[in-house]
């Protein structure tokens, strides 16, 4: 029983730890977009500004 | 929390406890097998992983066929999440087979035919990764990934018939008890539904990084224009 234990752990963990670092690219993936968004929106922002300016 | 993002965790939800079921089914319902005692339970996740080995080659053929002949990224979102986990659990056939072989052999391992196209097309797993890791450009990537993932395929019919074409010492369809094959067969599903949720949820993932860095170059493209 306990090889059956063994193996049926190592698999189990395998893909535990894949999710894990599954979760944490889509954590980094949706923080980086909000970045992005932002950066794009006070760029547009700055844009308008200068044209109005001008 | 969209109605689409709800329905792809309750897949992710249902798939887990079909796992837990199915290695609940392998630990305390399927009858201990009298020649070999415990170790033969290894086999209900063995041949699942090993399925999924396979399952994952062919995905990854097929989409590396799409990607040629529509050149189309997203043909390689799939390629990269079936290449991933197809590599892992490749990976975890060639465990979980010594850790059964180490019971029943004796030995934790052996240059037998099956073992050998095993560790083969886990060879070919790694070197695709690598390969499509070292290049920048998501095309070449695609297009050499797609090639050689074509390429690779021949080995799939010799990992599933090399029990059957070559003598060796890799069990072959044994007999077995009417609860026992249930047990196998509830495993393979289970594993399967696991998988298949995970290779969507990482394609899903792939194409979301693709859209932060066109929105990316798209941000450095208009600073460029605005400092000009």
């Amino acid at each position: 029983m306990f090889a059956f234990i063994v193996a049926d752990t190592l698999v189990i963990a395998t893909f535990v730890v894949y999710f894990a670092r599954w979760a944490a690219e889509q954590h980094r993936l949706t923080r980086q977009a909000e970045s992005l968004q932002e950066h794009l929106a006070r760029h547009e922002a700055a844009r308008s500004e200068l044209r109005r300016a001008a | 929390m969209s109605l689409r993002n709800r329905l792809h965790a309750a897949c992710g939800l249902s798939a887990i406890a079909f796992v837990a079921v199915a290695v609940w089914m392998a630990a305390c319902i399927a009858p201990t097998e009298q020649s070999m005692g415990d170790i033969q339970r290894v086999l209900y996740v063995h041949v699942s992983v090993a399925w999924l080995g396979l399952c994952g080659f062919a995905v990854m053929a097929v989409s590396g066929v799409g990607y040629l002949l529509t050149r189309n990224l997203r043909f390689d979102h799939w390629f990269q999440s079936a290449g991933e986990l197809g590599w892992i659990t490749s990976g975890l056939t060639l465990a979980t087979g010594s850790i059964w072989a180490h019971e029943a052999w004796g030995t934790w391992w052996e240059w037998e035919p099956r073992l050998t196209a095993s560790f083969v097309l886990w060879l070919i797993y790694c070197a695709i990764l690598l390969v499509r890791g070292s290049l920048d450009d998501p095309h070449q990537r695609a297009r050499i990934g797609g090639v050689l993932g074509v390429m690779g395929a021949a080995d799939l019919p010799l990992v599933m018939m090399a029990t059957r074409w070559f003598r060796g010492m890799h069990p072959v369809s044994p007999q077995m008890d009417p609860l026992m094959r249930w047990t196998l067969l509830v495993n393979v599903l289970a594993f399967t539904a696991l998988f298949a949720w995970l290779i969507t949820e990482r394609r899903k993932q792939l194409r979301f990084r693709q859209s932060n860095d066109d929105l990316q170059r798209t941000l450095i493209g208009r600073m460029k224009c605005s400092h000009s």
